[in-house]
């Protein structure tokens, strides 16, 4: 069975990509939210698999929305996504419980490749 | 408010903007997969600090996309295409299913492609100065602005006119074979010249 996918960003353009590359590789994509609190809902909703999370976002900052899933017990995997490449903001995001922190401009090739990585 | 740093500290300062900017347009060159060269960084400390494109300009629509800094260094910085310039970036980037539909969906993907561009260089420059500044900051989500061209001068003064004191960074990026040369404007206040002293 396919693993399920939770999409977290802001961008129309980077959900429409990031959702292209998820089904292609095999995984079913059960949502997309635009906001923090839209991904909330989603993701204790859905229970997915792994969930890929824009750290900025318009009304919460992605590491805010990991505290706020990791306290609710949401075990699901945490991949950041964020075009900011700070060592620390990386290191933070680790900290919280994310599986791992890609940087933006990404590959569909590379984010693919974490996301096996991640769920495997 | 460059005339507070001395020599030393003013080359550093450079040398932080152009490796910065370098940054960004590394990151433009793989959004849009096509080569960029960075022409022209220009520093200003006045409100007159123009862009020359635009002084006498016409009518043609222009798309400033704008990113708010957050955290502990207060900026702007703004993204600068042409018209003529966001069509040949759609055509070169973008499915012709998307360009040539005037969809809402359609609308918001060619809209969400812009402030992605913006957002990833802004996002470059913001990780240099973090790093070297040992700053935390962040870029808000970015909005777009379509204005005509011969407003974006009295925009971007008015975006200065923000901070009691700023610094500019102006740059121009080149990209030969898409034939477009955006402007990418920078506006920081003057706590950018302290942490710069500060770390001298």
């Amino acid at each position: 069975m396919s693993k399920n996918i939770l999409i977290v960003d802001d961008s129309i353009y980077m959900r429409s990509l990031i959702r292209s590359a998820m089904e292609e590789a095999g995984y079913n994509v059960v949502g997309e939210a635009k906001d923090g609190e839209t991904a909330i809902d989603l993701a204790l909703e859905t229970k997915p698999d792994l969930i890929t999370l824009d750290n900025i976002l318009p009304d919460m900052m992605g590491f805010e929305i990991l505290k706020v899933l990791r306290d609710q017990g949401l075990e699901s995997k945490i991949v950041m996504i964020s075009a900011v490449g700070q060592q620390t903001v990386v290191n933070k995001g680790k900290e919280l419980g994310a599986s791992d922190y890609i940087v933006k401009p990404f590959t569909s090739e590379a984010l693919v490749e974490v996301v096996n990585r991640v769920l495997s | 408010m460059l005339d507070k740093l001395n020599e030393n500290e003013l080359e550093v300062a450079s040398k932080l903007v152009f490796d910065g900017l370098s940054m960004a347009k590394r990151s433009m060159e793989q959004i849009l997969q096509s080569p960029i060269s960075m022409e022209k960084v220009d520093y200003s400390d006045t409100a007159q600090a123009a862009l020359p494109r635009y002084q006498d300009s016409d009518d043609q629509s222009v798309h400033v996309i704008k990113t708010q800094l957050v955290g502990e260094l207060k900026g702007i910085s703004h993204l600068i295409f042409s018209e003529d310039e966001v069509r040949k970036i759609y055509k070169a980037c973008l499915p012709a299913s998307i360009i040539d539909s005037n969809s809402p969906e359609s609308k918001m993907m060619k809209i969400g492609f812009l402030t992605e561009v913006d957002n990833m260089m802004a996002a470059a420059v913001i990780t240099e100065f973090s790093n070297f500044l040992g700053l935390e900051m962040y870029g808000h989500v970015p909005s777009l602005h379509v204005m005509k061209a011969s407003e974006v001068n009295t925009f971007l003064e008015k975006e200065s006119g923000e901070f009691d004191s700023f610094i500019h960074f102006k740059a121009n990026f080149q990209g030969v074979e898409l034939d477009i040369a955006p402007d990418f404007v920078w506006v920081f206040q003057e706590e950018f010249v302290n942490k710069i002293k500060n770390l001298v």
